[in-house]
């Protein structure tokens, strides 16, 4: 269990110092460390000093926060795997940060936007034509929930009442449920809600804003059809993986007896898989494509609507979500009240769900 | 397609949007019945107030180049020139020569520009349609 642990540790530490790593890569071009650039600056010295010193800061503090946690996991138990995460993430964000402030100092300093035309791009096409939703490709993680459905449905005459829920470190059941549709299906619940979950965020990626760079526009709304239907497919294909993983939590619960060593590495091999496609996609793109055309305007100045680089804040935007700046995903537009509500009530609804589930099914 | 709006020009944007999308319909890269974006969709592409793209589109409803519908929203559909927009026409164009002429372009110059400009407008409505 604890070498799982470690194990596990091993390679979120691995993954995130990677995508760290990858950090200039995972914002648009014009967008180094949180801070916009004009087109003629993104190779600036400034920039790439700072990339050097964020990604050797990175390694040293990476390597040091995966040992402490390797002995905390040893000393004090797998409950801790959080922990070192949760350090790596902050240490990444603090470097971040600090790249970002020196960036945008030279960049004050030394006038980068002066006598720059400042440009927005759309491309009407992304709505007239927008870039296909590959349907077919939902049958992958629906097959597999209902594959765990039917796989239930045949196993449920068989399974004692109560039946076993939870299992300790050495496979034997150590806490009990009553059968019900509810104490028997729950993992397959969870399956279901996180495919439509991310299935929902792969079909929000086909609509969301392309943040066109007014520098070249063709080639970057090209980059973006590309980007978003390999993006939409990562989504789905790393939804297919989770359910492929938890069939493995199902099948444990439903055959009576598990052993840790297989179920574990059977239930996270397929989701760490899942997570470092997704990731590979992600910090793929940016790579291809050769600036083949200058149309002289840059990317308007927009670093007075992102707090810390990390919040959007833009009253006269009325987009719900934009790209984030740190890391990769979107972030909501705080500057939109209706948006910001909405969200804010999803996220307590969840939150409350959560909490009241287990008490519920209980 | 694409439209980039100059923020460090001294055109106002709505301006801008409406000159570019004008220059879409002549050059057929917008061609005839095509749906243009809803106002917010296009100003959350674009992030700016979608007041602004309101007014690009209300005045190229106005100037008779789009169709507002309640349903479909803004369609490409220009009305056909009549003497008003002509005369309209010809009082900003000559305007737009006078200022070669000031400036000492030569005529043939002005014509030859004329002339390439159409040219292109014709040229890609003929890809367009290839």
């Amino acid at each position: 269990m604890t070498t799982t642990g470690v194990a596990v540790h091993l390679v979120l530490t691995a993954l995130l110092i990677y995508m760290g790593w990858l950090t200039p890569s995972l914002s648009t071009r014009t967008v180094r460390f949180g801070v916009r650039v004009p087109d003629d600056r993104v190779d600036d010295p400034v920039v790439q000093q700072e990339i050097r010193r964020f990604r050797t800061t990175l390694l040293i503090t990476g390597v040091i926060i995966a040992a402490v946690g390797v002995g905390l996991i040893y000393a004090a138990g797998v409950a801790l795997v959080p922990l070192p995460v949760l350090a790596q993430i902050v240490a990444w964000y603090l470097l971040y940060y600090r790249a970002n402030r020196v960036i945008t100092a030279a960049k004050d300093q030394g006038e980068w936007f002066a006598g720059k035309r400042q440009a927005v791009t759309a491309d009407t096409t992304l709505r007239s034509d927008p870039p296909k939703f590959p349907w077919a490709w939902l049958l992958l993680p629906v097959l597999v929930v209902a594959a765990s459905a039917v796989l239930g449905v045949i196993r449920y005459p068989d399974l004692p009442d109560p039946m076993p829920v939870h299992f300790d470190v050495n496979g034997v059941a150590n806490r009990y449920a009553p059968k019900s549709i509810g104490s028997v299906f729950t993992v397959v619940f969870i399956q279901a809600g996180l495919t439509v979950l991310l299935c929902g965020i792969a079909a929000l990626v086909f609509r969301g804003p392309a943040d066109v760079d007014p520098a070249r526009p063709a080639a970057s709304v090209r980059a973006h059809r590309e980007f978003i239907a390999r993006v939409g497919k990562g989504f789905i294909a790393m939804a297919t993986l989770i359910d492929v993983g938890l069939l493995a939590t199902d099948w444990a619960m439903w055959s009576g007896s598990s052993n840790v060593g297989v179920l574990l590495p059977l239930t996270l091999g397929p989701i760490l898989v899942g997570v470092a496609v997704l990731i590979l996609i992600i910090v793929r793109r940016n790579r291809d494509h050769e600036p083949d055309e200058h149309t002289g305007l840059s990317h308007r100045d927009d670093d007075s609507n992102w707090i810390g680089g990390i919040i959007y804040r833009n009253a006269n935007d009325p987009s719900w979500f934009v790209q984030r700046r740190f890391g990769f995903g979107w972030t909501v537009n705080v500057g939109n009240r209706v948006a910001l509500v909405t969200c804010a009530s999803l996220t307590v609804v969840v939150v409350a769900l959560g909490l009241l589930l287990p008490l519920i099914l209980r | 397609m694409i439209i980039s709006l100059d923020l460090s020009s001294d055109v106002p944007i709505y301006q801008q949007l409406r000159d570019r999308i004008v220059e879409g319909i002549a050059a057929g890269t917008l061609p005839e019945g095509e749906s243009l974006p809803s106002t917010r969709q296009l100003a959350a592409d674009f992030g700016i107030n979608f007041h602004t793209v309101n007014k690009a589109y209300d005045l190229l409803r106005q100037q008779g180049f789009v169709r507002l519908n309640r349903k479909t929203g803004a369609v490409v559909g220009a009305t056909p020139s009549d003497e008003a927009f002509v005369a309209d026409w010809t009082a900003r164009a000559r305007t737009l020569l006078a200022e070669a002429v000031a400036k000492g372009v030569p005529a043939e110059d002005v014509l030859a520009t004329c002339r390439s400009i159409l040219a292109g407008f014709g040229e890609q409505q003929g890809d367009e349609s290839s």
